[in-house]
């Protein structure tokens, strides 16, 4: 179902699977700078992914997430329990959930607008403080339609935002900084959420991404219809 | 009939009626008797106005191809010589809208606005899926 929103957003918008791909480059350039990821040690070049065997298209089958085995866990708790802990806290600044109902694939639209609004709301940060962004990505086109959703770009432009390693390592923006469900591991929502805690704790080795305070973490799910929003900081 | 090599679909007692009608060649949807909105498959309340209110009527059986995907993953061993095929989501004239196959076009040939008809293939002597054709 992914795949029949892509298509539309393809003919709607112009988007390509060169700017799915694009996504899928990003990532697994920062899955090669986690020593974590699966494919840590697998560079890939935007023709490996067109040569990757199709799935269901639009989706080759680097446009999907990887199956892992695995645990992660995060401990939430009070900020005065946090203090006295072995490990740096993070605190939560703001976090909302948005489910629109209806059909994603007439909006090609997230819930991400709307549990951004919230979580924004209760954080008292705007989209130009967000430093790192770790998306839900079970596919390459939930990042697109995410970046365009959370107002990184206008509806319709996530193609042309993502086509010129913008997210990639040394892009102005850092996305899924681990290498994402795509390409370091797929453990649910705490995939971006576990990346998140690392790039505020300074903890991400090759990959952190320097002078990071505020992460904007997402998960995603209901095909597209149903989205959770998390703003974390590296300060109290 | 020859032997069906595919998951053939179980019929719910909410999806009786569609099949019902299938296996008479004819095309029915629920529609919502408080807005008028149509629906698939069968839901208990209407998306639009939240009404429990409902029928199950015919409707025309034409409509467009809204979107489509092709099928390469056999995700199932009774599709392994089809592949890779096409899948199509149909929005009827009403509004409804059907996930299904469209017949006698490459999967590689269609096109999202595309006009179709319904057609129907009698897949066992008891289940009938309403597929589409170019209209």
């Amino acid at each position: 179902m992914y795949a029949m929103v892509a298509r539309r957003h393809m003919h709607f918008y112009g988007t390509t699977n060169d700017h799915l791909g694009a996504i899928a480059v990003a990532e697994r350039q920062w899955a090669n700078l986690n020593p974590a990821a699966q494919f840590y040690d697998t560079p890939m070049t935007i023709e490996d992914y067109h040569r990757s065997r199709w799935v269901v298209e639009p989706f080759h089958l680097f446009d999907c997430c990887l199956v892992s085995n695995g645990g992660l866990a995060v401990i939430v708790t009070s900020a005065e329990r946090a203090r006295d802990l072995r490990q740096p806290p993070v605190s939560i600044w703001g976090m909302g959930q948005g489910h629109p109902g209806g059909d994603p694939s007439e909006t090609l639209t997230s819930g991400a607008g709307l549990a951004k609004a919230s979580a924004f709301r209760m954080a008292g940060v705007a989209l130009k403080d967000i430093d790192v962004v770790e998306l839900y990505d079970c596919y390459t086109f939930t990042v697109l339609v995410c970046l365009e959703d959370y107002g990184f770009c206008k509806k319709g432009e996530g193609g042309a935002f993502v086509a010129d390693g913008r997210i990639a390592p040394g892009g102005s923006l850092p996305v899924n900084t681990g290498g994402g469900q795509l390409s370091s591991f797929y453990m649910w929502g705490m995939t971006p959420v576990s990346e998140a805690v690392i790039q505020m704790r300074g903890a991400g080795g090759k990959r952190q991404v320097a002078n990071a305070k505020l992460a904007l973490v997402s998960g995603n799910g209901g095909i597209l219809s149903t989205h959770s929003t998390l703003v974390l900081s590296a300060a109290a | 009939m020859s032997e069906y090599k595919k998951p053939v679909p179980s019929i719910t007692p909410e999806m009786q009626p569609f099949f019902a009608a299938a296996k008479r060649h004819e095309l029915v949807v629920q529609r919502c008797t408080r807005c008028g909105t149509h629906r698939f498959p069968a839901r208990e309340i209407c998306s639009n106005c939240l009404s429990r209110d409902v029928q199950w009527v015919p409707v025309s059986g034409a409509g467009e191809v809204f979107s489509y995907n092709v099928m390469h993953q056999v995700y199932h061993p009774g599709f392994a010589d089809e592949v890779p095929y096409g899948v199509v989501v149909v929005k009827l004239k009403e509004g409804a809208k059907l996930t299904s196959n469209l017949v006698g076009v490459a999967p590689h040939a269609i096109r999202i606005g595309m006009p179709v008809q319904v057609v129907f293939e009698d897949i066992t002597d008891d289940v009938t899926l309403p597929k589409f054709a170019p209209a």
